[in-house]
This record gives structure tokens, sequence and C-alpha cells, in this order.
């Protein structure tokens, strides 16, 4: 990911729908993938990333540079996404168990590697469903982004010690579903 | 260290390869020894970092969302157009309410100031007139320090106001 001039960024917090575009265009790929991760429903991850671009467009003028662009933007995402997956969980529990598929077969597999595309694709969202969504966050940005756990901190502003461990809760889970043996201690 | 504890960093710092050369070497020794933690290893390599490998990104409908967003933004400009000037007014007055906020804390100081050096009863001697003066000052920064990091408190965090609505 290229950074995205401090110029773009201030015609954007003016208004310049096309310098935001830019924005949307640059990081469109990482917020859509972590908020589908999280949210896991087609639907609803693109009520979340809109929500996300819109908080980003909306709050630019108050960014003052103090972070990265891109983590600024990675909290957004992370946090819109991990709010709307607890308040999924809450109320939707349910749906939710029975629904996750949705996001998962995308499109009907044609050739051997499409099919091992969608076994992976159900094995991760299986692994994830097995989490909580402060554990899942976790995992997405260790496993599937490649941050480091002092990244993962700052972008969830949380210790670094909360990161490992959830991150070591969310692998005794995914451990003990594979081999029930494993349960949680 | 005990095979527990080796398993707590297995799960973390050495699956994420986060550790120390010497912390490494440590684990590595324990895991070559133990059949036990071995095992814990593979599995743990097996069901919590291979299926992750060369996952496929998903994504979503990079056009579809930005139609939505570009008519929200549209919208949104056209309601702002009337409500931009009582927003505007709104921040105004909360400068002017700094401002004020700063003057009463100097007026303030000012008055603590002149009744330490009126009030001091007379007759007493120099040194204890030191005394209190000193413990009054030293009460007067606590204050102003005070005031001082109530203002700032809303300044830090994240560098944006957008975390007031995670935190
Ligand atoms: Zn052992």
């Amino acid at each position: 990911m290229s950074e995205i001039s401090g110029d773009i960024v201030n015609k954007a917090a003016k208004g310049d729908i096309k310098a935001f575009e830019s924005i949307y265009r640059e990081y469109f790929e990482f917020v859509a993938n972590v908020v589908l991760r999280i949210v896991k429903h087609t639907d609803d991850a693109e009520d979340v990333a809109q929500e996300v671009f819109m908080t980003i467009y909306r709050n630019l003028k108050t960014f003052r540079g103090e972070s990265a662009l891109k983590t600024w933007i990675y909290r957004i995402a992370i946090n819109t996404a991990i709010n709307h997956a607890k308040k999924l969980s809450r109320e939707f529990r349910q749906i939710l168990e029975h629904g996750n598929d949705k996001a998962v077969a995308h499109s009907p597999p044609e050739d051997e590697d499409a099919i091992k595309n969608q076994e992976n694709k159900k094995m991760i969202a299986r692994l994830l469903d097995a989490l909580n969504p402060d554990q899942r966050a976790c995992i997405v940005l260790r496993n599937l982004e490649g941050l480091s756990y002092q990244e993962i901190a700052e972008n969830l502003n949380i210790p670094i010690n909360t990161v490992r461990s959830r991150i070591k809760r969310a692998r005794e889970a995914m451990m003990s579903l594979s081999i029930p043996r494993y349960t949680l201690s | 260290m005990k095979c527990k504890e080796i398993q707590e960093v297995l799960l973390t710092d050495y699956l994420d390869g986060m550790m120390n050369e010497q912390n490494r070497r440590e684990a590595e020794a324990h895991l070559s020894s133990c059949v036990y933690c071995k095992e814990f290893m593979e599995i743990a390599m097996e069901s919590t970092v291979e299926p992750f490998k060369n996952a496929p990104k998903l994504s979503l409908s990079h056009e579809k969302i930005w139609q939505r967003i570009k008519e929200e933004i549209i919208s949104e400009e056209k309601t702002a157009a009337g409500a931009g000037f009582l927003s505007e007014l709104a921040s105004s007055f909360k400068n002017i309410f700094a401002v004020r906020m700063a003057l009463a804390s100097a007026i303030v100081a000012v008055i603590v100031v002149a009744a330490v050096v009126f009030l001091n009863p007379v007759g007493q001697n120099q040194t204890v007139k030191n005394t209190t003066s000193d413990e009054s000052i030293q009460y007067l920064a606590s204050i102003i320090d005070e005031l001082s990091s109530t203002t700032t408190e809303e300044e830090e965090g994240y560098g944006t106001e957008i975390e007031k609505y995670f935190l």
C-alpha cells in the first residue's frame, strides 16, 4: 500500500470527492477484507464498509496526522466491524449461526483450484466462528493481515499483553475445535 | 520452565516468530526433549496457523459501495448546507467558553495570591510567613496544574475526535 499524500487528505477533508475517491480506492481492499472476516455476512459487511468510509469522510478534518493515515483508517475499520459484530452476536446469535455461509459461498466453484479455495474459505470461517469478536479481530490482523503484536495493539488501542492473551485464547479455542481433547483449560 | 508455561509461549510468540534468540533457543531445547509439548506444537501449527496460509482475500463490490457512499455524501451535503451555519455558531461559542475558563482560572489565582499576601496574621515572624507562602504557592501550582490538565485532557488520544465513538 502506498501512502496517500497529505495534499490529497487535505483536499478530501475540504469535501473534494475526487480526492476522497482516491483514498477509498487505496484502502478499499483492506477494509473490505477485514470487515468481511469480522462481520461475516456480505450484506452486513457492505453496510459496515460504507459506514467505515463515511466515518473517515466526516472525520478527515479532525485527522491531525499524529498517526499514519493507514493506522487511523485501520482503527476505524476494525472498531466499526467489531462493534457491529458484537451488536449482531447479541441480537441475532441464531441467525448468525445459520447464515454465515453467505459471505463464503460468494462465487460458484468452477475448477479444482476454485473448489480448494472454497474449502479453505469455509475452514477459515469455521475457525473464526469459534471466536468472539475481539479474538477474531486479533486473529484476522495477525494471521490474515500479517500485523505484529505491536501493530495490532496500536490499531486496537489496547496493551500488547491484551493482544497476546486474546491470541492465546483464540488459538486454544481453535485447537479445541480441531482436536476436542485440547479443551480450554 | 514447566510444560504449561512453555505451551503459552508456543501458542503466541513462538508461533508468530516474535521471540528473541535466547528465549527461542530455550523453547526449542524443551521441544526437543518433551514429547508432549512437541505434539502440542504440531497440533497448534496445524489447526491455528496453517489454515490461514495462502488464504484467498475476500472482497466486496468496489463500485456498488462507492456509489452508495457518493449518494450518502451528496444527500448529507444538502442537509449540511443549512445546518453548517449553526454548527459554526456552536463551535465559536465553544471557543468563547474556553477563553472564559482560562480567564476565570487566572482571576482565581490572583485572588488567592492576594489573600495569602494580605490575610497573613500580623506579628508572626518572617520564617513562618515564608513557609505559609511556600505552601500556598505549592497549593496554587497544584490548582493550576489541575485546571490545565482538565482542559487538555480531551486533546489526548488518537489525534482525532473519532475516538469518542470507540472509548
Ligand atoms: Zn513439555
